[in-house]
Formats: structure tokens, C-alpha cells, sequence
């Protein structure tokens, strides 16, 4: 069995005549945090989605923990997606009833207790919480849960610095140590100081994936500063920024 | 895995239904008081204010109300709950795609038989009986006995009720596969998603009928027919697996797509 907690070879995903991925290979390791980043419409959230099974590939093949993606590689994923998933009529603790019967990792006190610590209502119905709640209690969902692999789509954007540290804070003492994690952002300079590893990914491209240190040692900058000379936009009219 | 998708989808189902399925049988009961009131023991008067048509209209405002919430809930449980935002949690759930659709169809099938069990019971709550003669014993001893003895003396009866039941089933269940394959393969498209799964439901119904027409008129199998259909009870099983045949066949295309065609983009 593969040493590789995820491997993707030849993945292509296209959407009509539009192409997200265009050949990504890519192999990432158990317990480590790796940053997927791009700017919009780079492939990222394709990327993790395919992971997900919530797209099939065009063509090539990926796996998590040595299996095609399916019900195990599910039942060991733990997906933080980028828009709100539950039925309003619910309350956070009918979604911790649900994460509890569907996932053996799912710890409920774990839950209940991160509820607390954020200044959540588990009992309250989620029609009555508002959208920030909401994330926080999808995040609870996401990080109760002792996965081998989280996979956090944007989960700082759209929110001010503050709680971006927060989040960041949140995901850091609540994952599983010996699982991985991916976050897929453009904020590069607020997850930099919690990666291990980088991937750039440029129109459905992977141009690097390194750990950041040697990033840093090679480049002789931060992942922030490489990231933009990257994929600086050039301005029209050769005006300057 | 599958029960405990049909645990959350009856509890939706519950959530939704409990309260119109509640009001309809409340409404039945208070016609029977305002349509119908007792002039002496026996004799019953039957009114005619505006109060009492209120209550009528009500009654059967809320009877359509539950058809047509009936037929959204099939709709938007496999629409929202598999093929929209929900879909972002229900696909990453440890559970295979033919497990997601069974749960649905069981609940929405379940759900219409609700609605017509309420539909079908609330004349009789409505109906002008005396109530207390009618909880009696006696009644209820004597009514049985004459169901036992007539069953007794024809036992094809049983047969014929559960076959026409299955014959029902079947139907319900033919409907709600159509809707659930004209969905999934509207989901295909990037856009106009609605508008192509009403026109597949359309082009649906149009092949049943047109596939039908073509099979049953080859000699072969108008012969099997024959053989099939000799009695009433041959006939209503007939009937049941050429609706549960072509459901079959729509479910397994469903699940096949969401199994490898799924683009929740």
C-alpha cells in the first residue's frame, strides 16, 4: 500500500469546453497542513470536490487512504465546503445526531463543547442563527470530527482579519494530529504561518508543490511574496499597480 | 445506512406534514359539527350558514393545499436534497448513490400514501355518525363478525385488496421515478436546468406510451398477455410489474448518473 494518504495522476476535469484541471499529479502525505493555493478559478475547489466525489473526473484517477473514492473514502473525509449545506428546519444538534449515526470518528461532546468555546446554541434552529453562526457551525461539524483528511474549502474568505485567526485558530487545536489537512485559499498570508506544505495551482495546473520551508530557503522569500510575484496580473495599458 | 437516511428523510417528511395532515383531519371534524347537527337522537339537520361553508371551504382548501405540498416535497427533496446545496452534505455521507434515491423514493411514496390516507379518511370523520353508538362494542363485534364471515366464504377478496394496493404502489412508485430521472437528467445541463426536466418528464411519459403501444402489439407478447391476464388477479399483477418494470429502469439510470455523472458544481 501507497505511503500517500492522497495521490491524483492525470486528473482532468472539464466543464463543457471549459477545462478546471488539466493534468494535475499530485501526492500528499498523512499529518501534515497543506495550503492549496490559486487565485479564482485556479481549480481549486474543483480539485477538492473530485476529492469529495461530489464531481467525477473527466479522465485520470485519485485516491485517499489506498481506495477509489467511494463510501470509505467518505467515511474518513471531512469536508468543510464553501456554502451552507443544511436544512434550515434543523438544529445543530439534529446535524450532530446525523454526523454521530453516519461517521464512527464524529465525537459529539467534542462538539458540544466547541459550541461552547465559540458562543453557539447547539439547541437553537439554524434559520434563526445568523450566516456567521452558521459557519461556525459547520466548522464544528467539520472539526469534531477525527478524519484522516479534512479538506476546508475557503474557509477564512469572506470574513474579517480577526476571525480569520480565529477560524485558523479553531481548525489548528481541534484536527487530528495524525490526519491531514488542505485548505484551499488565496489569503495566503494568513494561513502561511500553519502550512507545511504549499501547492500553487495556475489554471488547473500544479507549477510547484514543496514544503514551505524549502520554498522559503530556495526562494529566499515568503510563500506570500512568491505567490504574488507569480501570479501578478499584468495591468492594461502597461499602467502600474 | 439506508435506515438511517430514512430516519431523517420520514423526520423531514414528519416536520412537514405532521401540521397539514393535523389541520385536514381538525377541519373534517369541525364540518361534521358545523355542516351536520343533531335535531333529536336520530335525525340529523343539515346547516347552511356561512360559517358552515367557510369551514367546508377551508377544509377543502386545505386538502389541495396537501396535494400540492405533497408533489413539491417529492420534488424538492431529490432536487435541493440531491441535487442542490443539501447534496454538498448528503454525497459526502458514507453511503452509496442507490441508497440516497431508495431513501427518497420510500419517503415520498410514504408521504403520498399519507395524504391519501387522509384524504380518504376524512369523509368518514365527517360523516354524520353517532359516534358513541358507534365505539360500542357490540357495533364492533358485530362488524368484524361480518367481515370474517364474508372474508371466510371469499378469500380472493384479500388477495384482490392487497393486489390493488401493489397496483397503486406501483403507480406512485412509476411517477415518482419519472420525476427523479427528468431531475437528474436536467442536472446534466449547465443551464436551464428546470426547463429540461420538465421537458424529459414530458418526453417520459410520451415513450411510456409510445413503447407500450409497440410491445403489446407484437403477437408474442399479446399471447403472454393473454395467459397473464386470464383472471382478475393476473390482471392486477400484470398491470403492477408493467409499471414496476420501466420504474426500474428509470431508477437505475438515476442512480447510474449520480454515481458517475454527479456535478455539483
Amino acid at each position: 500500500m501507497s505511503d500517500y494518504l492522497m495521490e491524483c495522476h492525470g486528473l482532468y476535469k472539464s466543464y463543457g469546453l471549459r477545462a478546471a484541471l488539466r493534468g494535475v499529479d499530485l501526492e500528499v502525505g498523512p499529518g501534515c497542513i497543506v495550503g492549496l493555493l490559486g487565485p479564482n478559478g485556479s481549480g481549486k475547489t474543483t480539485l477538492i470536490k473530485l476529492l469529495c466525489g461530489l464531481l467525477q473526473p473527466t479522465t485520470g484517477w485519485l485516491t485517499v487512504d489506498g481506495s477509489a473514492i467511494g463510501p470509505y473514502t467518505k467515511s474518513v473525509i471531512s469536508y468543510l465546503p464553501d456554502r451552507m449545506y443544511f436544512a434550515d428546519w434543523m438544529k445543530a444538534t439534529d446535524l450532530f445526531d446525523l454526523f454521530q449515526d453516519f461517521y464512527s470518528d464524529f465525537e459529539y461532546e467534542k462538539a458540544l463543547a466547541m459550541c461552547q468555546s465559540l458562543g453557539v446554541e447547539p439547541r437553537d434552529r439554524l434559520k434563526a442563527m445568523s450566516k456567521g453562526t452558521k459557519e461556525k457551525v459547520q466548522l464544528v461539524l467539520v472539526m469534531a470530527r477525527k478524519a484522516k483528511l479534512y479538506l476546508l474549502d475557503e474557509p477564512i474568505a469572506g470574513v474579517d482579519p480577526a476571525a480569520r485567526d480565529f477560524i485558523l485558530r479553531t481548525i489548528l487545536t481541534n484536527y487530528n494530529e495524525e490526519g491531514t489537512v488542505l485548505i484551499s485559499t488565496h489569503l495566503i498570508s494568513d494561513v502561511e504561518k500553519v502550512l507545511d506544505e504549499a501547492i500553487f495551482l495556475k489554471e488547473g495546473k500544479i507549477i510547484l508543490h514543496d514544503t514551505v520551508d524549502n520554498i522559503r530557503e530556495r526562494e529566499g522569500k515568503s510563500v506570500d511574496a512568491l505567490f504574488r510575484e507569480m501570479f501578478r496580473a499584468e495591468p492594461m495599458e502597461g499602467g502600474e499597480f | 445506512m439506508l435506515f438511517k437516511l430514512l430516519k431523517y428523510d420520514f423526520r423531514a417528511m414528519w416536520k412537514q406534514f405532521s401540521l397539514i395532515w393535523g389541520a385536514a383531519l381538525v377541519l373534517a371534524l369541525v364540518n361534521r359539527f358545523s355542516i351536520f347537527w343533531d335535531v333529536d337522537d336520530h335525525v340529523i339537520g343539515l346547516s347552511d350558514t356561512t360559517a358552515s361553508g367557510i369551514t367546508i371551504f377551508a377544509f377543502i382548501a386545505v386538502l389541495a393545499a396537501m396535494f400540492v405540498i405533497a408533489v413539491i416535497f417529492v420534488v424538492n427533496r431529490f432536487s435541493k436534497g440531491l441535487l442542490g446545496n443539501e447534496g454538498y452534505l448528503m454525497h459526502t455521507l458514507p453511503v452509496r448513490p442507490w441508497e440516497l434515491v431508495l431513501s427518497k423514493l420510500i419517503c415520498g411514496t410514504v408521504t403520498w400514501i399519507g395524504c391519501g390516507v387522509v384524504a380518504l379518511l376524512s369523509p368518514f370523520i365527517m360523516a354524520p355518525v353517532n359516534w358513541l353508538e358507534l365505539i360500542q362494542f357490540s357495533f364492533w363485534s358485530e362488524a368484524f363478525r361480518g367481515i370474517f364471515h364474508g372474508v371466510m366464504k371469499h378469500p380472493g377478496v384479500l388477495v384482490l385488496l392487497a393486489e390493488f394496493c401493489l397496483v397503486i404502489l406501483s403507480l406512485l412508485v412509476l411517477f415518482i421515478a419519472s420525476m427523479y430521472l427528468a431531475m437528474a437528467v436536467g442536472h446534466l445541463f449547465s443551464r436551464h436546468r428546470r426547463l429540461i426536466s420538465v421537458a424529459v418528464f414530458i418526453g417520459l411519459y410520451i415513450l411510456i406510451v409510445n413503447i407500450y403501444g409497440r410491445v403489446f402489439s407484437v403477437r408474442f407478447v399479446q399471447a403472454l398477455m393473454n395467459m397473464a391476464t386470464v383472471n382478475a388477479y393476473g390482471s392486477m399483477l400484470t398491470a403492477s410489474a408493467i409499471m414496476l418494470i420501466p420504474a426500474a429502469a428509470f431508477l437505475a439510470v438515476v442512480c447510474w448518473i449520480l454515481e458517475n455523472k454527479l456535478n455539483l458544481e
